[in-house]
C-alpha cells in the first residue's frame, strides 16, 4: 500500500552564473520542509578527490521579501566542521539540503551558506521556482 | 530532519511450518461437507492423526484468530463458531484457505518451477517477491515436500547492485504506469541531470539493471542504468505511453542495452578463432547469430543487430579470439573503446 504524500516539484531555472559544481538538480517542497538536491562529482586538483561539507548556518532567503529559512537537517553530506571525505578523483554524490518550509508558490530564492562567501562556499542567487503546483510527488510509503 | 520516504518492510505474515500444517487440517475440516461444523475436541483429535501430536487449546484458538486476520498478516478465513451447531464453520461456504485445490502433478510443477526461479535469481527481485514464494510454499506444498533438501540447481550469486534498492518502486512505476523522477549520473561525462521519466520496462542484462522509459528530458526513449538512479519518487502526472510495437522489436535487436549509433539494425561480420567457435556456437548471444566454419576451425560469425557498447566490449574481452571484419566503423568504434 502506498501512503500519498503531497509534495510539489517546481520547475527550476539556476542563472549560469552560479556554481556548477555542485550543481542543483531539484527542489521539492512541502508545508513540512524544503528540500534542495545536488549532484557533486570530485575535482581532480585535490587528492583523493578532496572532501565536501556544509555549513550549518546555510540558510534559504527569499528574493521578495528576504526572509530566511534556516537549514534543518542533510543527506549525504557532513555538517562543518565534520567532512565527507572522498576516496578518489572520480567519485561522486548526490546530497540533499533540508530546509524550513518556504511558501508554496512560484518565487526567486538564493541559497546561502556564507554571508561573505569564498569559491568554495555554496552560495546560490536568483534559483527561479516555476510551474510550482503543477507536479505532485506520490511518497512512497506505506499507509 | 527530513521526513524518510523510504521504503519500510511490510509487516510479514509469520509462517512457521508447524502452524502452517495445522491451518491446513483446520481448513480441511471447515471445509469437510460429511462432517460440518467441526468441534475443538475434533480438530484436535484430527491434529493428531495427521500431524502426530496433539497442539493446545490456546494454539488452536491463536490459529484461528490468525487465519481471521486480513492479509498481509493472515488468510482473511472468515471463521466463526456457531452457537447454534456448537462448532466451527466457514461463513463463506465457498471459501478455502490456499483458494485453489492442486493435483500432485500440479504441485510437484510449481515446486519445480519455484526452486528454478529461486535459482535463477529470485533473491535477487526483492524481499517481497522472496516472501510471497515462502507463501506459496507454505499454504499448496509444505506439507507434502520437503522444503530443506540439498538444492541440485545453482547459478550465480552476485551481491545486491548499487540502485537495486530502488527496484519495487520501478517495477510499480513500469506496471501501474507512473512517471518517477530521479537525478541521474552519466559515468562518461560525469555530469548529473534530473530526469523526468514514463517508465515501462525494466532490463537485465550481464548483471546489470536497467531502467527504459519516455525521457521527458531527451524527449525519446532512454535507458538508464540502475546504479546511476539517485533519489526516485513516483510523480503525480499525466503517463506519457509509449508505443510498444515500436520499441520493444528495437529492444530486442540489440545486444545490451546502450546503441551506439540510432541506425538501425547492421549486418556485423567477424571472424572467430576455433576455441571461442565452439563456445559461440553452443551459447549464441544473439537470435540473429549465423556461423559459417572454415576448414581450420575458426569461424566467420554473422550478426544482423543493433550495434551496441556491450557487443564491441564482449568483443574486447575475448581478446585476439574475435576480429571485426565489418563495418569498419564499428571496428574503430571498439579499439577506441579498448583506449
Amino acid at each position: 500500500m502506498r501512503k500519498e504524500i503531497i509534495r510539489y516539484l517546481p520547475e527550476i531555472t539556476v542563472p549560469a552564473t552560479n556554481k556548477t559544481n555542485p550543481v542543483l538538480l531539484r527542489v521539492i517542497l512541502s508545508e513540512e520542509q524544503t528540500q534542495l538536491d545536488f549532484g557533486y562529482a570530485a575535482l581532480s586538483i585535490y587528492v583523493n578527490g578532496g572532501w565536501i561539507r556544509i555549513s550549518p548556518e546555510t540558510y534559504l532567503q527569499l528574493g521578495s521579501n528576504g526572509k530566511r529559512y534556516p537549514l534543518k537537517g542533510v543527506k549525504n553530506i557532513a555538517l562543518a566542521p565534520e567532512q565527507v571525505e572522498f576516496e578518489s578523483r572520480t567519485d561522486w554524490c548526490v546530497f540533499s539540503l533540508f530546509f524550513e518550509p518556504i511558501p508554496i508558490a512560484d518565487c526567486v530564492l538564493h541559497m546561502i551558506e556564507a554571508e561573505k562567501p569564498d569559491p568554495n562556499d555554496f552560495n546560490y542567487y536568483n534559483i527561479a521556482l516555476r510551474n510550482t503546483k503543477k507536479t505532485t510527488v506520490v511518497a512512497w510509503a506505506l499507509a | 530532519m527530513p521526513i524518510d520516504d523510504r521504503p519500510r518492510p511490510e509487516p510479514k505474515l509469520n509462517l512457521s511450518k508447524s502452524a502452517m500444517r495445522r491451518y491446513m487440517v483446520i481448513d480441511g475440516l471447515l471445509r469437510n461437507p460429511m462432517k460440518k461444523y467441526p468441534t475443538m475436541a475434533e480438530i484436535l483429535e484430527a491434529c493428531y492423526e495427521k500431524l502426530d501430536y496433539t497442539p493446545s487449546e490456546d494454539t488452536i484458538q491463536k490459529d484461528i484468530r490468525n487465519m481471521k486476520m486480513d492479509p498481509p498478516l493472515g488468510f482473511g478465513a472468515p471463521i466463526r463458531f456457531s452457537r447454534l451447531h456448537l462448532g466451527y464453520e466457514y461463513t463463506d461456504p465457498n471459501y478455502t484457505l490456499t483458494s485453489i485445490s492442486l493435483q500432485e502433478s500440479e504441485k510437484e510443477t510449481i515446486q519445480k518451477a519455484i526452486e528454478l526461479i529461486k535459482a535463477i535469481g529470485g533473491s535477487r527481485i526483492s524481499d517481497k517477491f522472496n516472501h510471497a514464494i515462502q507463501k506459496v510454499m507454505s499454504a499448496t506444498l509444505e506439507s507434502e515436500t520437503p522444503l530443506d533438501s540439498v538444492p541440485v540447481l545453482q547459478t550465480m550469486h552476485l551481491p545486491i547492485s548499487k540502485g537495486f534498492e530502488h527496484f519495487d518502486m520501478y517495477y510499480s512505476a513500469c506496471k501501474e504506469r507512473i512517471p518517477i523522477s530521479f537525478i541521474h549520473f552519466s559515468y562518461i561525462n560525469r555530469t548529473f541531470k534530473h530526469i523526468l521519466l514514463h517508465p515501462f520496462l525494466i532490463k537485465e542484462f550481464d548483471n546489470r539493471w536497467y531502467l527504459i522509459g519516455y525521457s521527458e528530458n531527451h524527449k525519446a526513449v532512454r535507458t538508464f542504468g540502475m546504479d546511476r538512479i539517485s533519489d526516485p519518487m513516483l510523480l503525480k502526472k499525466e503517463y506519457i505511453p509509449t508505443d510498444y510495437a515500436t520499441v520493444y522489436p528495437f529492444l530486442n535487436d540489440m545486444y545490451g542495452v546502450f546503441p551506439i549509433r540510432e541506425n538501425g539494425k547492421t549486418e556485423i561480420k567477424l571472424h572467430v578463432r576455433k576455441m571461442l567457435t565452439h563456445y559461440l556456437h553452443a551459447y549464441p548471444i544473439h537470435p540473429s547469430q549465423t556461423i559459417h566454419k572454415l576448414d581450420n576451425g575458426d569461424s566467420i560469425v554473422t550478426f544482423d543487430l543493433i550495434p551496441t557498447v556491450e557487443l564491441a566490449r564482449f568483443i574486447l574481452s575475448n581478446g585476439q579470439s574475435i576480429q571485426i571484419l565489418s563495418p569498419q566503423w564499428f571496428d574503430e568504434f571498439t579499439q577506441h573503446l579498448r583506449s
